[in-house]
């Protein structure tokens, strides 16, 4: 049996009014957010990693150079990439009908698109003719990066839901860049990711894998959750009466 | 019957106590929401615009229950909001702009998005700047377009903060034409700290302070609550709440008036300055 397609008519659409959208005014909103999005910052960022890239390509200083610039360029790529993800006009976009998650959906599918697409540009201008006996694996910059990503994804995302703040990118790009000197400030045995050899590339490759993981299953989630229930949430939580187990304010 | 509900709704950030029990009822019109830096104002028009959720007390437009997912759609689909702080974007033109936000509030129809896309820029004096990137306005002109915004889709409920801060007086009377016209068919509730616009337009005024509702009545019944406390004097007298000097050289005074002070005819702003004085002095 043939399964058609389920068309919404307006009789539809005042008992379910979340699916009164047409796919064509889907197609033309998508296509508006994508366009407001910041990308010369991106391309600033790409623009920068990619130079990075190439100067690692460059057969000068070895796998002690290489590294690093690989990792400096990804970093530059993530950080540009969060810009994607910045809403000057939050307060008011989140007011209207297809402004809150809607459009979180569209930033994150295209921030993640063109993430992975820099991603490999750059991590591909760096591996040229590299040997792999230097120490440096491709697919681990690639999970160092999608690690990286997936953290400024996942805080801009959670900060987004936060109806006191309009900055969920710059929340997102220090968290990183906190995180990145905190790791750099660990003894070098626990920082492997920063300079690499001498250590068990399954065991970090793991690790990265984890936090890349659970990063992104945050993204994710949080683009499925709307601003005001986020907290509203919280609200009918303190409103209940104390006698309802689990459920009410303790006070 | 109301259109905009609020009933003992708190609000907090942090430690600071932004609406503390706040109630109000909201018919059609347009109504007032006077207070100083700080009152409460923009929190309980973002709560309203559904921008930000109470911590506790319950809230219904048209009828409707934000906190229910179907009926947070109708509500925004019926509701014109403009933000105290511009949210433009810079990068973008003017129609282009307006054609986002008209997106974002389903309106697909490409042909007569565009109409009405021109015929608000025409009614906000804008016609000129259709393609000047946002960035290159002037700050009365950003006004303007925010509200060319709030007015997209001819909401039923326009929430507006602070909307004549920055008009130049010719767009304010237009701006009160504009507002006072559609009033008449849609709930207008009007941010401000300008108590001549109240007095313009409002059919009723609410008066808030830290958080809470001091005064809720007709502009008239406002100043009329200042009756026999405002005076005027040659030299600055005692139980004057708040005096100050008028461009005639004399002493404008609202508090408890002294013996034989002369008393004059209230006006709007006396009446906020006495039930709001002292906080606004601080």
């Amino acid at each position: 049996m043939r399964l058609r397609r389920r068309h919404v008519t307006p009789a539809t659409a005042s008992t379910n009014p979340q699916s009164t959208v047409s796919r064509a005014g889907r197609i033309s909103l998508t296509v508006a957010i994508a366009r407001i999005l910041n990308w010369p910052i991106y391309a600033a960022g790409v623009g920068l990693a990619v130079g990075l890239s190439w100067l690692a390509s460059l057969h000068t200083g070895g796998a002690d150079v290489r590294a690093p610039l690989l990792r400096v360029a990804l970093i530059a790529l993530s950080l540009s990439a969060v810009s994607l993800f910045e809403d000057e006009a939050n307060e008011l976009t989140q007011t209207a009908p297809r402004g809150g998650g809607f459009q979180r959906r569209v930033r994150l599918l295209v921030t993640s698109a063109v993430w992975i697409l820099g991603s490999f540009l750059v991590v591909g201008v760096g591996s040229i003719d590299l040997p792999s006996e230097e120490g440096v694996h491709s697919d681990q910059f690639i999970i160092e990066g999608l690690a990286e990503v997936g953290v400024v994804l996942a805080v801009a995302g959670v900060v987004s839901l936060s109806q006191h703040s309009d900055s969920s990118g710059a929340s997102a790009a220090a968290t990183l860049l906190t995180l990145l000197a905190i790791s750099w400030l660990l003894p070098r045995q626990l920082r492997p990711w920063i300079v690499p050899g001498h250590i068990d590339w399954n065991r970090v490759r793991a690790l990265w894998h984890g936090v890349a993981l659970v990063t992104w299953g945050v993204a994710i989630a949080t683009v499925a959750i709307e601003p005001y229930r986020a907290l509203t949430v919280h609200s009918l939580q303190r409103s209940l009466p104390a006698s309802v187990p689990g459920l009410g304010r303790s006070d | 019957m109301e259109t905009l509900v609020v009933e003992s709704v708190v609000k907090s950030y942090g430690s600071t106590l932004a609406l503390s029990g706040v109630t109000l009822k909201i018919a059609p019109g347009v109504t007032g929401l006077l207070g100083p830096n700080g009152a409460g104002k923009t929190t309980l028009l973002r709560c309203l615009a559904t921008g930000l959720a109470p911590d506790s007390g319950d809230i219904r437009i048209m009828g409707r229950d934000p906190r229910i997912t179907s009926d947070l759609l109708e509500i925004r689909r019926r509701l014109g909001y403009m933000p105290q702080d511009d949210a433009l974007y810079s990068s973008l033109t003017c129609f282009e702009y307006l054609e986002y936000m008209a997106l974002l509030k389903e309106q697909f129809n490409r042909a007569a998005r565009r109409a009405h896309i021109d015929e608000l820029l025409a009614e906000m004096g804008l016609q000129e700047k259709r393609t000047s990137k946002v960035r290159r306005l002037s700050g009365g002109m950003r006004r303007r377009l925010m509200l060319a915004q709030a007015l997209l889709g001819r909401p039923q409920v326009l929430l507006l903060d602070e909307p004549s801060a920055g008009l130049d007086p010719a767009h304010r009377l237009h701006f009160r034409s504009l507002i006072t016209t559609g009033g008449e068919s849609r709930t207008v509730l009007l941010s401000t700290h300008v108590t001549d616009d109240v007095e313009a337009m409002c059919d009723a005024v609410y008066v808030i302070d830290r958080g809470l509702v001091l005064f809720q009545g007709t502009p008239s019944q406002l100043s009329a609550t200042a009756v026999g406390r405002v005076w005027i004097s040659d030299v600055r007298t005692e139980g004057g709440q708040v005096t100050w000097r008028t461009g005639d050289g004399l002493y404008r005074s609202v508090g408890v008036a002294p013996d034989g002070a002369t008393l004059v005819n209230p006006t709007i702003e006396d009446a906020y300055l006495l039930l709001v004085g002292q906080a606004a002095l601080n």
